[in-house]
């Protein structure tokens, strides 16, 4: 008797334990799931942390409604994703953002676990170019427990060649943990070879010294378009808000490893102000994306 | 080694095997395959204890216990989503709920395992079924390390103790 009470405490150990986990491995389809054919022009990258949104999950559908259009709208051929969620309700989004727009997916999930508490969170990376060479990485962990960081990497096999997309979602703690991510972001994502780019909520504003420093080795896609766009990115409260709440803050990013061999055709924020939805003003998320068009020269 | 010996043992190496492929997929979730394996490996185990049951319990008490040969196919037929399907979860904590009232004397241990997993698949099908709002429902979550705790345990049980007078028999009465 006291045995088996003592394997029922083991098990709620192990929910506890298993509460909130990156995932042991990249899941999704990286190959054979786009369908669509791509218009000519250069790549086109488009970047959001999508907002979760747990425990409510407020206006999720009518979200995820608004980011598949806003992909389609901007022909997207590679887009980064952050907060990528799954719950009882929705199931899969990146399984469902893939599925509408035709697109290659994977996704890691970083936080939460749909079998212990039925949600988690993760990131993800839709390409309309076959992917392979999946990598995956967990990142120092910031200040909770229950938080943890990781970035998902992935070859993208272009008209122009291989290039790597990378995406993360950085906690910003600490300028300490914040440095430590950033130095452990770069020592995954800097690869000999090819060409990347690197999306992310690095939860870190432009002028923070971690970076500051990774400035002087890739390039800061939207500060060097022409002409730049180095607005706010981050946070509204309120989703259902009319257009005019203002951002406050620059914290997410596109990044290019090889300026050298690329050329920034545009580039800016999108999903700034809210959507005309059915019950009144919606945005995608409380966060601002960044889209960028990239001309890859081989 | 007598057959009884050796189904005893092929039923409690698939329910390790179920509590394996049920920990990878408590650690990775996104792959189905894993909680699919976990629901077919268990049922040869849910099988034996349904011939147990069957053979010893009252009518109704084996009835239920022998759920479990309906409840394994069933899991693994809905997959990714048997979790989140409050009758099949019901319909498990129904066959388990067999199962401990028919272990009660003989294995008092795994019976009150089998309660605890019975009310946490009891528990996660009502808040399902009433679509209790996040964070509550992530309660209902506790079923799957106690269903992974309940397989290892019920494979050392078969190990330990397989003999034709113990629990996992499949001699007609009289015959041990």
């Amino acid at each position: 008797m006291a045995a088996a009470l003592l394997a029922g405490a083991v098990a709620l150990a192990l929910w506890v334990l298993a509460a909130s986990r990156p995932s042991l491995w990249p899941s999704g389809c990286e190959l054979g799931c786009a369908n669509a054919e791509r218009s000519p022009g250069p790549l086109r990258v488009l970047q959001l942390n999508m907002l979760h949104g747990f425990p409510r999950f407020a206006h999720l559908q009518a979200r995820i409604d608004l980011i598949v259009d806003e992909i389609q709208r901007r022909d997207a051929d590679v887009v980064l994703l952050e907060e990528v969620p799954w719950t009882i309700g929705t199931g899969s989004v990146v399984s469902e953002l893939g599925r509408r727009t035709e697109m290659e997916h994977v996704f890691r999930r970083a936080n939460g676990n749909r079998r212990t508490i039925l949600f988690e969170e993760g990131d993800a990376i839709l390409s309309r170019f076959p992917m392979r060479e999946v990598t995956t990485t967990e990142l120092p962990r910031g200040n909770q427990f229950f938080q943890h960081r990781i970035a998902l990497a992935a070859t993208l096999d272009t008209p122009w060649g291989p290039v790597q997309a990378v995406v993360t979602h950085l906690s910003g703690d600490s300028a300490e943990v914040s440095a430590a991510q950033i130095e452990a972001l770069r020592d995954f994502a800097d690869r000999p070879g090819y060409p990347g780019m690197i999306g992310g909520d690095f939860n870190a504003r432009a002028d923070s010294p971690p970076v500051v420093a990774l400035a002087q080795q890739w390039t800061d896609v939207l500060r060097a378009a022409s002409p730049p766009d180095t607005g706010a990115t981050c946070c509204v409260d309120n989703l259902t808000a009319p257009p005019g709440t203002d951002l406050t803050e620059r914290i997410d990013y596109l990044w290019i490893t090889d300026a050298d061999s690329s050329r920034i055709v545009e580039a800016g924020r999108i999903l700034v102000q809210p959507r005309r939805v059915a019950e009144g003003w919606l945005r995608a998320s409380d966060h601002a994306g960044l889209f960028a068009m990239i001309d890859l020269r081989r | 080694m007598t057959p009884i010996h050796a189904a005893a043992g092929l039923a409690a190496l698939c329910s390790l095997g179920a509590a394996a492929a049920g920990t990878i997929d408590l650690l990775q979730g996104a792959d189905a395959g894993w909680a699919v394996a976990a629901n077919v490996l268990l049922l040869p185990p849910a099988a034996l204890l349904a011939a147990w049951a069957w053979r010893t319990a009252s009518r109704p008490f084996a009835a239920l216990a022998a759920l479990g040969v309906v409840v394994c196919p069933l899991g693994a037929l809905l997959g990714d989503r048997a979790g989140s399907t409050s009758w099949w979860l019901a319909l498990e904590a129904a066959w388990w709920t067999g199962i401990a009232v028919v272990a009660w004397q003989s294995r008092p241990g795994l019976a009150v395992l089998t309660v605890m997993a019975a009310g946490s698949a009891l528990f996660a099908a009502a808040l399902l079924a009433l679509k209790v709002p996040e964070p509550i429902a992530s309660a209902a979550g506790l079923r799957i390390p106690l269903t992974i705790v309940w397989t290892t345990w019920l494979a050392a049980d078969l190990v330990i103790r397989p003999t034709s007078a113990g629990l996992f028999t499949l001699d007609r009465p009289g015959e041990a």
